[in-house]
């Protein structure tokens, strides 16, 4: 496959809202050792762009400053000491960042197969979630069948596919909150035990009330702020609380560490990015061997919400921001 | 051996200070299935039990009111199947009741004396070494390799947790109140350890680690500790919490938590069941007993005191000058 030398791609015009993201002519990046070059037909757009794009969050030194983490496409290049890739081979990928252009180098142990029966927009939907999912709900938060688990922001691309592996991984009941009756109703379309509308309602009295007093084993929260001390008292003992976002900033917050001991909590978190290669690639292994078949046999999807073309970057953001979707917001490139 | 129908065991007559421990008589305990009743050589003496006393941590329902969470003695009777026969030497962790001739112990939750240890000796050991299992290596998961700081290093609890983890191939940082007490960390293999009334530990640990910080640090002061404890944290470090010398409130940045990937946990031993008290009574004969029986792992006891005075004893320990355990002498060997 001919390889051009420059490339369409998104960057961002300075710090500020989605205006910022102009379309533009990069060089494409030639694959390190270890990485492949993937001609990219869809990328997902996600929170973390958001973030990226509005100056909370500069790129690492020597990782480029195109935004993107996930990608769907094909094999066009390899580059040295890499053995299980072919060229043509379609794919998609967890990336550190790059995905909103044509092409994309990515370390070779970061891409999977497409799942079978998968084409480029459901594929692009889904590594940066299940990624996520996977290591804050198995690694982090040691989830297991027949535990209950409280998933915050329910209706969110993180929280339909956290609903969607809590049932395929056997969990006794899932709680979910959502910010308005229609998200809840998507949530409850998806089978979830109690959906919580938390304008509404409270959501650490309606989960003590749903497990007779004894609150749920693991609980994924990416709002934390005042949260935090909410979710302690909800939590079983020995239960589990996950963070994997921000969302209500990043100030103190006052908790009683007392619930911690008495009831051997555990509070931990993790953003995937800042994750090292080898730890991508062992839960790129585990969603392979566990995630995948269940993908190809129909048991998990992506839920996608929009799906627009590369030049428009900035309403995918808008769309994003709105706070109105359910699901994925996905960019094509073909 | 005939058993007697009654005891000496020291009472908590009401809650106050250590002059309200006093000795009475009372029933021998009876045993249930899967418990054995031991006939006590020695009481160890911990903060629970002062906390007890003081009236604020009551015992857990269907606990003797008898104060006393770790004994070595002699089995006297045993009920039900288990490992255990009449005239084994033991220690054991309890829910409450060693203070006190006899004491009846859920077989599980019990360990043989280490050979080469003294009745007090092995006394000194099951709540301080159960805690540090349970908490550093169950919850925080230390590593041969990894490093541990350990908040107030002298105490019970501290020279426990500093020993267990230099032997298991830790690098162990202590705090402790005074020069005294630091030397005795040093002493007991802490890499360095840091007298918190000179210095700043978050800037200590800094320097040594070059900017990285500890993988666990195990915290029973708590408070104002807790967000210092983050920062000190390297990623993906482990903070575990075991008591709160300095109040339960703790102003924590989350985003800190999320950014270095760390765990904040810690438990209580009293209310956990026998079989989770089993499981680390099993572990502990496993990896920690060998240590203390080839003398890696010492017992390292401050005072001991006849079990008639356990109110001194509890006056030592509230002196907060002791350097490890304070004993209670029930009878001589």
């Amino acid at each position: 496959m001919a390889v051009p030398t420059t490339m369409r791609a998104i960057e961002l015009a300075g710090i500020g809202g989605p205006e910022a993201l102009r379309l533009t002519n990069r060089l494409v990046p030639a694959p390190k050792s270890g990485e492949v070059l993937i001609r990219v037909e869809a990328t997902g757009v996600n929170r973390v762009d958001i973030i990226q794009r509005t100056g909370a969050y500069t790129p690492p030194y020597g990782v480029t400053d195109i935004p993107g983490v996930e990608i769907a496409g094909t094999i066009a290049a390899l580059g040295p000491d890499v053995a299980d890739h072919r060229v043509g081979d379609r794919v998609c990928a967890l990336v550190i960042g790059g995905g909103y252009a044509e092409y994309c180098a990515v370390p070779a142990p970061q891409v999977l197969p497409l799942p079978g029966g998968y084409d480029m927009v459901r594929a692009a939907a889904i590594p940066e979630t299940l990624f996520t999912v996977w290591t804050n709900m198995f690694d982090h938060g040691r989830f297991a069948t027949g535990e209950t688990i409280l998933i915050h922001g329910g209706a969110s691309g993180i929280g339909t596919t956290a609903i969607a592996m809590a049932h395929e991984f056997g969990a006794r009941a899932v709680f979910v909150t959502a910010g308005s009756a229609e998200k809840c109703a998507a949530c409850d379309r998806l089978g979830v035990t109690r959906s919580i509308n938390y304008r509404l309602e409270d959501f650490v009295r309606i989960v003590r009330e749903q497990t007779k007093g004894r609150g749920v084993d693991v609980i994924l929260d990416m709002v934390a702020g005042n949260y935090v001390p909410r979710n302690l008292s909800c939590l079983a003992p020995d239960g589990r609380l996950v963070l994997l976002g921000l969302m209500s900033g990043t100030r103190e917050i006052e908790i009683n560490a007392s619930q911690i001991m008495m009831n051997r909590l555990s509070v931990t978190g993790s953003s995937l990015r800042g994750q090292s290669i080898a730890q991508k690639t062992r839960i790129a292994q585990a969603l392979e061997n566990q995630v995948w078949p269940k993908l190809a046999a129909g048991r998990m999807a992506p839920v996608i919400d929009t799906v627009l073309p590369l030049e428009r970057a900035s309403d995918a953001h808008r769309r994003l921001e709105g706070g109105h979707h359910v699901g994925k917001v996905v960019l094509t490139l073909v | 051996m005939a058993l007697s129908e009654t005891m000496t065991a020291v009472e908590i007559t009401k809650p106050g200070g250590p002059e309200v421990l006093i000795a009475a008589r009372r029933p021998v305990p009876t045993i249930k299935d899967g418990e054995i009743l031991v006939r006590v050589l020695a009481a160890g003496v911990n903060r629970p039990d002062a906390m007890q006393r003081a009236g604020s941590y009551p015992p857990p329902a269907g606990v003797t009111d008898i104060p006393g969470l770790d004994v070595a003695g002699e089995v006297v009777a045993v009920r039900g199947a288990g490992p255990w026969q009449v005239g084994d030497r033991v220690c054991a962790l309890v829910a409450g009741g060693g203070y006190a001739e006899y004491c009846a112990v859920p077989a599980p939750q019990a360990l043989p004396v280490p050979k080469g240890l003294s009745a007090i000796e092995a006394a000194s050991l099951p709540e301080t070494v159960f805690t540090v299992w349970t908490n550093v290596y169950d919850r925080a998961h230390l590593k041969a390799g990894e490093s541990l700081l350990v908040h107030g290093g002298a105490s019970g609890i501290g020279v426990a947790a500093i020993q267990m983890a230099k032997a298991t191939g830790a690098t162990v940082y202590a705090t402790a109140g005074s020069a005294d007490k630091c030397r005795a960390c040093e002493s007991l293999g802490a890499a360095k350890a840091i007298n918190y009334r000179d210095a700043d530990f978050v800037t200590v640990i800094k320097e040594l680690t070059q900017g990285r910080g500890v993988d666990v640090v195990l915290d029973m002061v708590a408070g104002d500790y807790i967000a210092k404890n983050l920062e000190v944290l390297a990623m993906d470090g482990r903070l575990s919490i075991i008591a709160f010398l300095r109040g339960h409130k703790a102003e924590v940045s989350f985003a800190r938590v999320l950014m270095k990937r760390l765990s904040i946990t810690g438990s209580a031993l009293r209310p956990q069941s026998v079989a989770a008290k089993g499981a680390i009574a099993a572990s502990l004969r496993r990896t920690i007993w060998p240590l203390i029986e080839s003398g890696r792992i010492r017992a390292v006891i401050d005072t001991v005191y006849p079990l008639a005075e356990a109110a001194k004893a509890h006056a030592r320990l509230e002196s907060n000058a002791h350097v490890g355990k304070v004993m209670l002498e029930v009878a001589k060997e």
